[in-house]
């Protein structure tokens, strides 16, 4: 079913505006948008073709525009989207200040810099035509003491590149080229490091070491934790076994990366000459088979003698999985292969048989950090999935197996990514890690199980949200979304799940109608099912949510009193029901049924959680709102306490709540507190919420309003005018909170002898609550008084008396 | 350097003054001045969105409208053209916001068949992407048939759709009455809702 057609009828068809429809299309090819078109020119250079794209810039082949010297280069450009990011444009930086650090005739060269008229960095480079240095080797059949001799002086650009403090961290083949004259040129610095940087920086290039393929990562990177010259030793380990056997060290089944990852993290790999002995390996690596040929012109017999000993040694020592236990640096290892070369004894020693197992043991037990659990449980997860699918088509009882396997997996997962959801307990310093590294393995590791998939993405989206990383938590929801409809859209359940949560989504975001739309969706799926009370119950509070935030409230009450007549001592049900009490005016039933919600969730949970807080305050706002203002005061400060210690000061939800509780510091006259706490609430909200928020509106709206009580109508003017540009922008335009901006702007401008003026805004907003309320809403009373006593301001007393006989013959 | 400088910005103002002049020959009655007309908006249009989509970080969504009003302004000499030679200048975006979009979709599925190294961007969401590339593609092949059976159907799609213009301002450019539109708007998404189901 179409992406378009799914959850719509013929009418909402087509409704959402083709760029936004495309907007994930957009995300996507937006990396790929040429910034430079070939012929045009940058700085002296002219762009020829696109050759190729990194990490982060696109590489074009350009020549000098002004012909001074007739020469190519490799000229690199930061992505037009990342250029926008504060971040991705110091990265593309420091590359170029590293490699304008380096001048070695064997690493390629930084010739030239500046940034595009649009401000995007680029940078020219040597441009290097050679082959990767595996087919060097096997292209001109190189024997073992002349691959030896290219493997120094790599060695030595490498050592050269570390006294310049700059680690590379992506050595391998494809980054080493030899060019027609033999010589040895090192490219790619894409995600080199400056050593001795800042803790900061590590999180700059984290991510790009997880997305890369790990065929020559060391362990250390493998598991996400700092890397030193010792990793960049490791993959001239791997070079050399691979430069001296033909084959990769580990013996994998394929090259994906969870499982490239495991070996590195898990096996010993073969000694050198083992590898070349055992002609069974050459088999089993097939599929892992680089692209070197060994040594030519010896039997494997002889070759395997000519490594023993001293060869075996030197790789085994580079490669060790303890970083410490290696080579220090590249000159370390060069020098050994030299005094091999020249039949001198070597420095490194083997390990002991007993030294190797218990470091191997110990490393397995307590060295693995969180994150490196994560990805391992990801890829058992997958893992699973290869070997068992295999199986599939013998023994249908394999997939129950499979799916209580994921099942359990899933969970497992779900539990440690819901801590990072400050309401769902204590929170971990890295979630946000753990759920990136474990977001590309997912992706990709799953990519053939659409079911667990699904599921996957699902719970990462929910985990993503509790971080406030709200964008993405979309696009897993969405992509969780469109892959259930497609592979499963019989699985009701998990369907009006995926739509429940969908809702939550777009809620937060401000899209009401969509938002309602996934809710009732979600809801008419659970009424077609049998029992599960409790999943009907959670939609219909998602659906009343979308609904309050719609300020449809009297809908919403009515949502929330079928949710409540399902199970009169559901929490969220009774306080959902509570809002849209408040809301409509009710503040004794609030006040009740807030009493009933907070008794409920301290029976369930501790004193010392988040939901707990927002219980009281709920209810002192309430108390606050009714007849006893003064009688709310403790409890408010109680909650407030608590709050600020659960979330920190600078929550966005604790400026909500500040700013109810300012407003009833302003309504029993302490409005110096007041003013000062929605000013802290306003700056909370200006620095963590995006800019047209609708919270931000709601403290301006109170500030304002205390200033206008407080014959400061200029002061207030201003902060009114942009909440009602926030609320027009972000809420439907039947909001009752739109109204109440523009009552106090028709205050503001009364007071300021505007009275035209004053009259057009309370006449819309008359017009606004009239349609929600009907007449003899005694706010729309009000509202009509106000309206006609600024007729008569006016002079218009007939006017002034239509509206005063709809007053009469309201009540 | 400011030697080439001034000669772009004589380029630009130079073709500013043609494409002006196109819309009006366009309007005068020159149907071939609309083929000539429509490449530079298209480039145009494409520019733009572009630095839109670089300089935007998290949405990566085009607002259409600002869009093509940016073109308009940028393209137009706003001298010489009266109000309603702007409908009819939208109404041209439009149609060229219906190409960049579905040049978007059939690159993307170029990208794909092409096996491009299957990079692993942290929030892929190619998956979605897929979906939307896929019905874009067949909401153009399914206009291309409604195009011999109602032109003007076409059109309002384009507008509405393609071209986000509000129903006014469709109406406009169109040289129809707003009531037409919203009719035929119906009429279409009812036709298109029924080719893409089959």
């Amino acid at each position: 079913m179409r992406a378009l057609l799914t959850g719509a009828d013929s009418a909402t068809f087509l409704e959402v505006p083709a760029a936004e429809f495309a907007a994930p299309l957009l995300a996507e090819l937006v990396g790929e948008l040429e910034p430079a078109e070939s012929g045009s020119t940058l700085g002296p250079y002219r762009i020829l073709r696109e050759i190729g794209h990194g990490g982060m810039g696109t590489v074009y082949l350009a020549e000098r525009a002004d012909h001074q010297y007739e020469k190519r280069v490799a000229l690199k450009i930061l992505r037009a989207w990342d250029a926008a990011n504060e971040r991705s444009v110091r990265r593309f930086l420091e590359e170029r200040q590293i490699l304008a650090s380096l001048d070695h005739p064997d690493i390629a060269r930084l010739l030239d810099g500046g940034v595009t008229a649009e401000g995007v960095p680029w940078f020219a480079m040597e441009r290097v035509e050679g082959v990767p240095i595996d087919r060097h080797c096997a292209d001109m059949r190189l024997s073992i003491e002349e691959r030896l001799e290219l493997f120094c002086r790599v060695c030595s650009a490498v050592q050269y590149a570390h006294r310049n403090l700059v680690v590379h961290r992506d050595l391998k083949p494809a980054n080493i080229l030899v060019t027609a004259e033999g010589a040895v040129k090192l490219l790619d610095f894409g995600i080199a490091k400056l050593l001795g940087r800042d803790a900061a920086d590590a999180s700059l290039t984290g991510t790009a070491e997880l997305v890369m393929t790990p065929l020559y990562a060391s362990p250390e990177q493998v598991r996400g934790e700092p890397v030193s010259t010792a990793s960049d030793v490791y993959a001239l380990g791997v070079l050399l076994y691979e430069l001296l056997t033909g084959r990769y060290p580990y013996r994998v089944a394929t090259r994906e990366p969870h499982v490239v990852a495991r070996a590195i993290l898990e096996q010993e790999p073969a000694r050198p000459s083992a590898a070349v002995r055992n002609e069974g390996d050459v088999a089993a690596s097939a599929s892992a088979a680089t692209t070197t040929s060994p040594p030519q012109a010896v039997s494997p017999a002889k070759l395997a003698r000519r490594l023993e000993g001293d060869l075996d040694t030197i790789v085994a020592t580079a490669m060790r999985k303890d970083p410490a236990r290696r080579y220090a640096t590249a000159e370390q290892l060069e020098a050994d292969v030299r005094r091999h070369l020249s039949g001198l004894p070597v420095a490194a020693r083997p390990d002991s048989r007993v030294y190797r197992t218990q470091k191997f043991v110990r490393r397995h037990r307590v060295g693995v950090g969180i994150a490196a659990g994560v990805a391992l449980l990801v890829a058992t997860f997958a893992g699973v999935t290869t070997v068992q699918s295999v199986r599939i088509s013998r023994q249908a009882q394999h997939i129950a197996i499979e799916r209580d396997h994921a099942q359990q997996v899933s969970s497992f997962l779900a539990g440690l990514f819901q801590t990072s959801d400050p309401y769902a307990g204590p929170g971990i310093l890295t979630a946000r890690e753990i759920l990136d590294s474990g977001a590309v393995r997912v992706y990709r590791d799953l990519a053939g199980r659409p079911e667990a998939r699904s599921r996957m993405l699902l719970e990462m989206g929910r985990a993503y949200f509790g971080l406030g990383v709200r964008d993405r938590a979309r696009r897993f929801v969405e992509t969780s979304m469109a892959i259930r409809r497609r592979s499963s859209p019989e699985d009701r359940t998990a369907l009006a799940e995926t739509l429940d949560f969908l809702a939550v989504v777009l809620l937060e975001q401000g899209e009401l109608e969509s938002a309602e739309r996934a809710s009732r969706e979600a809801l008419d799926l659970r009424r077609q099912l049998p029992g599960a009370s409790r999943d009907l119950i959670g939609s219909l509070n998602g659906l009343a949510a979308v609904l309050r935030a719609a300020g449809r409230f009297r809908a919403a009450a009515s949502v929330s009193t079928e949710a409540v007549a399902l199970d009169d001592d559901d929490a969220e049900s009774l306080e959902g029901l509570a809002h849209a009490a408040r809301e409509l005016g009710d503040f004794a039933g609030a006040e009740r049924l807030y009493a009933r919600v907070l008794q409920l969730r301290r029976q369930a949970l501790p004193e010392e959680q988040p939901i707990v807080a927002a219980s009281i305050i709920n209810l002192a706002a309430a108390i606050g709102s009714g007849d006893d203002p003064a009688g709310a005061d403790s409890l408010f400060r109680y909650g407030l306490a608590l709050k600020r210690r659960l979330l920190g000061d600078t929550h966005p939800d604790l400026a909500a709540d500040e700013v109810a509780y300012a407003r009833l510091l302003h309504r029993v006259g302490r409005a110096g507190e007041a003013e000062q706490l929605y000013q802290r609430a306003l700056q909370t909200a200006r620095q963590r919420l995006p800019r047209a928020h609708p919270l931000t509106a709601t403290i301006l709206v109170g500030l304002g309003e205390l200033r206008l009580d407080h014959r400061a109508s200029e002061h207030a003017e201003p902060l009114l005018r942009e909440a009602l540009a926030i609320r027009e922008a972000a809420l439907p335009r039947a909001h009752p909170h739109i109204g109440e901006a523009e009552q106090f702007l028709a205050a503001a401008a009364f007071a300021r002898g505007r009275y035209s003026e004053a009259n057009r805004y309370a006449l819309w907003r008359l017009h606004l609550l009239r349609s929600e309320y009907g007449d003899a809403d005694p706010r729309v009373q009000a509202a009509f008084e106000r309206v006609a006593a600024l007729y008569e301001v006016i002079a218009q007393p007939r006017q002034a008396a239509r509206y005063r006989a709809l007053l009469a013959g309201g009540r | 350097m400011p030697a080439r400088l001034r000669a772009y910005e004589y380029r630009r103002m130079e073709s500013e003054h043609d494409i002006t002049g196109l819309l009006l020959a366009w309007r005068a009655g020159d149907g071939e001045a609309l083929d000539r007309l429509f490449p530079l908006v298209y480039h145009e249009l494409r520019r733009i969105a572009h630095r839109q989509l670089g300089r935007e970080r998290a949405g990566h969504t085009l607002g259409t409208t600002a869009l093509v009003h940016e073109t308009y302004l940028k393209l137009i000499d706003q001298t010489r053209v009266q109000w309603a030679d702007r409908a009819h200048f939208f109404a041209v975006a439009a149609r060229a916001m219906r190409r960049i979009l579905i040049d978007y979709a059939r690159r993307h599925r170029a990208a794909k068949r092409g096996g491009a190294a299957a990079r692993v961007e942290l929030d892929d969401a190619t998956f979605l992407a897929d979906e939307r590339a896929h019905t874009l593609i067949a909401v153009d092949q399914a206009l291309t048939r409604l195009s011999g059976l109602d032109e003007r159907l076409v059109r309002v799609v384009e507008c509405r759709f393609f071209g986000g213009l509000t129903e006014e301002e469709t109406a406009e450019a169109l040289g129809v009455t707003p009531r037409t539109v919203r009719r035929d708007w119906v009429k279409a998404k009812g036709w298109l809702y029924h080719a893409l189901r089959e």
